[in-house]
């Protein structure tokens, strides 16, 4: 009796220790994954009052010329901050020019839009406000429509006292988005040993992270890019050409910012030019060496010769960088 | 025993500077003494540390008592108001062709090609004054948003320690550090402050330098919009001038002609250019070489007009790690050395000369430029570090 308790500890064991290993991940691998330090400029720290007021503005049509579109139009939460469209639609029913980007731990980027011309968040409230076909208005009259509102009076002049209306709404804006942090994807509870990933998305991992596809050389780290500019082959849109319009450097031209991947599969369509309608296409078109040739296109954008169960592979980790915490997170919505 | 002596002898020994210094405000006092202020007023015009004045200084004889009243007098004499100062002011006459400006007027720019003007708006900021056998009083963190409205517009300079007026100088544009400021966080009333219809440009995160746009066409039915921007065409103009005495003030004249801003732009069919470096930058280049003159029709004298673009930096790998290596290159044969700037303006890091890599150790956005051995700026590159 005694040998056959044993011989069950023993087994017991040793499926416990062939669990483990499934979910074993290195503290080298887990560590590039880490949070960083979010930069906060001094003048903007966040309170509740900012935050409260900044998600006030972020669902308020009164900053768009018409009246017809907030933030929330184009970044919607359940969408983690996008909005299934190939081009939003902005006030007076203009179309954009570009897809709308997620805003998932948007305060960790060290630049913003996909020309990567705005160092910070609150400038970046400007390009919006500003643009003919998003809200194709202006700060003073966004602050005088405002100043109406007695909500927005108050909250403005306890969050930010002594200074100007107009620097409330930018600045709480950029506090309220600065909150917007997703780290509880089933994929960083793996890394953090808290759950366990199928094989099918485990063989997925592994080809995200190999030198066969080199997906991570591009979407790697905390937020699964190394915010630099590149062409992935996307189909070129005429009068976009990137990252040139900031630089009017040749080797700039069809070059936009790697977006994250951090909620990828709710973030459809995909690419600058919202061209790919699901995954599977994406990765189809890596797959292929890209849909269009460009003098510019990344050195790594060639054929990776993968077969269908392993884009299908790929496709299911892809799924794991989903955080449903984020996306239903009440904090966020407007109430 | 002059002064100098004395220190040399004491058993305490005083820095020459500040012996030669003592003695610049010795002669301060009996000035005062003697009720001269006009000699007060002109002790601060003259070479303070030159030959002729030490030999003079070097024969008055110090006694016990003035050593304190000196003290006293040489912490006074830092403050500015102290020195003669004068109110400094820049008109403008603003012209188009041959009359004066005025919003909406039909005229044709040397092209042939009609236009109006419905909108002028520019920024001078960088105004140096340049007085006295070539001295410099830089108006630092001074801007003005120019929106012509009138014959004539006079800009206050404010209290400088000037006799002479020989040139003025200021640039078409707002300098690479505020340029990329928040305007939000400017008060309002301050010219970098958020304005209606709007000076900055969210998505270039800079301020338009000039925006001009009105209608063109022979029917006028053409809309034609330049905006331009960009540190690299941000210009700098000097024009040669002599200031009028006007009540006591000394006002410098400039002549602004606006017919000029236009000038080999074609605008017959309308254009549009906000910032893409074609008949925008030319718009800027125009208010640079030709726009401003004196009063006898003189222009810019500067050498350097602008940064040339053909020069540029190179920087690899952008954006770059944390303390790693950033190479970098120059397409000039000059050797060059490199300056760090952070966002808010300051230099962090300054290389020497022909240094090729550098390393930064803080995260953030920032400009390095390249200057030759006779500190001229060559090129900028905006440097990320993650």
């Amino acid at each position: 009796m005694n040998k056959l308790v044993s011989i069950l500890c023993i087994a017991t064991l040793l499926v416990a220790c062939t669990r483990d290993k499934k979910t074993l991940v290195t503290n080298a691998f887990a560590s590039q994954f880490a949070m960083p330090i979010m930069p906060i400029p001094a003048n903007n720290l966040p309170s509740k009052d900012r935050i409260a007021l900044g998600k006030y503005l972020f669902y308020n049509p009164a900053l768009s010329k018409d009246s017809s579109v907030s933030c929330s139009s184009c970044h919607l939460p359940e969408h983690s901050f996008t909005d299934q469209r190939k081009f939003s639609i902005g006030s007076d029913k203009q179309l954009g020019t570009s897809n709308s980007p997620s805003l998932a731990n948007i305060g960790f980027h060290p630049y913003f839009t996909r020309a990567g011309g705005v160092q910070s968040l609150e400038i970046q409230v400007l390009v919006p406000i500003q643009e003919h076909n998003e809200f194709n208005f202006n700060l003073l009259k966004i602050e005088s429509r405002l100043l109406q509102d007695s909500y927005f009076k108050k909250m403005a002049s306890q969050a930010y006292p002594s200074k100007e209306p107009y620097f409330a709404i930018t600045a709480s804006i950029a506090a309220f988005e600065r909150t917007l942090v997703s780290n509880q994807s089933r994929f960083d509870q793996y890394i953090q040993g808290l759950s366990s990933l199928n094989e099918q998305e485990r063989k997925g991992l592994e080809l995200f992270f190999g030198s066969r596809t080199n997906c991570s050389q591009c979407h790697g780290g905390f937020n699964f890019t190394n915010y630099t500019f590149a062409n992935n082959g996307a189909t070129q849109i005429k009068n976009d050409s990137g990252r040139y319009q900031i630089t009017h450097r040749k080797e700039d031209i069809g070059l936009f910012k790697v977006p994250s991947l951090r909620n990828i599969a709710l973030t459809a369509p995909y690419m600058h030019d919202g061209s790919l309608n699901s995954l599977r296409s994406v990765l189809k078109s890596y797959n292929k060496g890209g849909n269009s040739t460009h003098f510019n296109n990344q050195t790594q954008i060639k054929k990776l010769h993968l077969n269908e169960n392993e884009l299908a592979q790929l496709e299911a980790f892809l799924h794991t960088l989903t955080d449903m915490n984020f996306v239903h997170n009440p904090k966020f919505k407007k109430q | 025993m002059p002064l100098q002596q004395a220190a040399a002898k004491g058993n305490h020994a005083i820095p020459s500077v500040v012996v030669k210094y003592v003695h610049a405000t010795a002669i301060a006092i009996r000035m005062v003494a003697n009720a001269d202020v006009n000699a007060v007023n002109k002790l601060y015009l003259v070479e303070p540390f030159g030959s002729t004045f030490f030999k003079t200084l070097n024969t008055i004889k110090m006694k016990k008592y003035t050593l304190y009243a000196l003290i006293l007098l040489m912490a006074f004499s830092w403050f500015p108001n102290l020195k003669a100062s004068t109110n400094v002011k820049l008109k403008f006459n603003h012209k188009i062709g041959s009359v004066n400006y005025a919003k909406n007027l039909q005229v044709k720019n040397n092209l042939d090609h009609d236009y109006t003007i419905t909108r002028l708006e520019y920024y001078i900021s960088n105004v140096i004054i340049i007085h006295d056998g070539g001295s410099m009083d830089t108006l630092k963190n001074t801007y003005f948003l120019m929106n012509p409205s009138g014959a004539t517009e006079t800009l206050d300079l404010g209290l400088r320690s000037v006799t002479n007026i020989e040139a003025i100088q200021f640039s078409i544009g707002v300098d690479p550090f505020n340029n990329h400021a928040n305007p939000a966080s400017f008060m309002a009333g301050h010219p970098l402050a958020p304005k209606s219809p709007s000076m900055h440009w969210g998505w270039t995160s800079g301020y338009r330098f000039l925006a001009i746009e009105g209608k063109s066409g022979s029917s006028l039915n053409q809309t034609y919009q330049l905006h331009g921007l960009w540190d690299a065409n941000y210009y700098s103009l000097r024009i040669p001038v002599a200031a009028i005495d006007d009540n006591g003030a000394k006002v410098i004249e400039l002549n602004a002609d606006y017919d000029k801003v236009l000038h080999d732009i074609s605008i017959n069919s309308g254009v549009i250019a906000h910032g893409d470096n074609t008949s925008d930058r030319k718009a800027l280049q125009n208010m640079r070489d030709s726009v401003f003159t004196n009063t006898n029709g003189q222009g810019d004298i500067l050498s350097i007009k602008a940064i040339d673009k053909s020069k540029t930096i190179l920087t690899y790998p952008n954006p770059a790690q944390l303390n790693a290596q950033i190479n970098l290159t120059v397409n000039s044969t000059e050797q060059v050395y490199y300056k760090v700037i952070n966002l808010k303006g300051a230099v962090i890091k300054q290389t020497l000369l022909g240094t090729t890599k550098l390393f930064i150790d803080k995260p953030g956005m920032y400009t390095i430029q390249a200057f030759t051995a006779a500190n001229t700026l060559v090129a900028m590159k905006r440097q990320i570090v993650l």
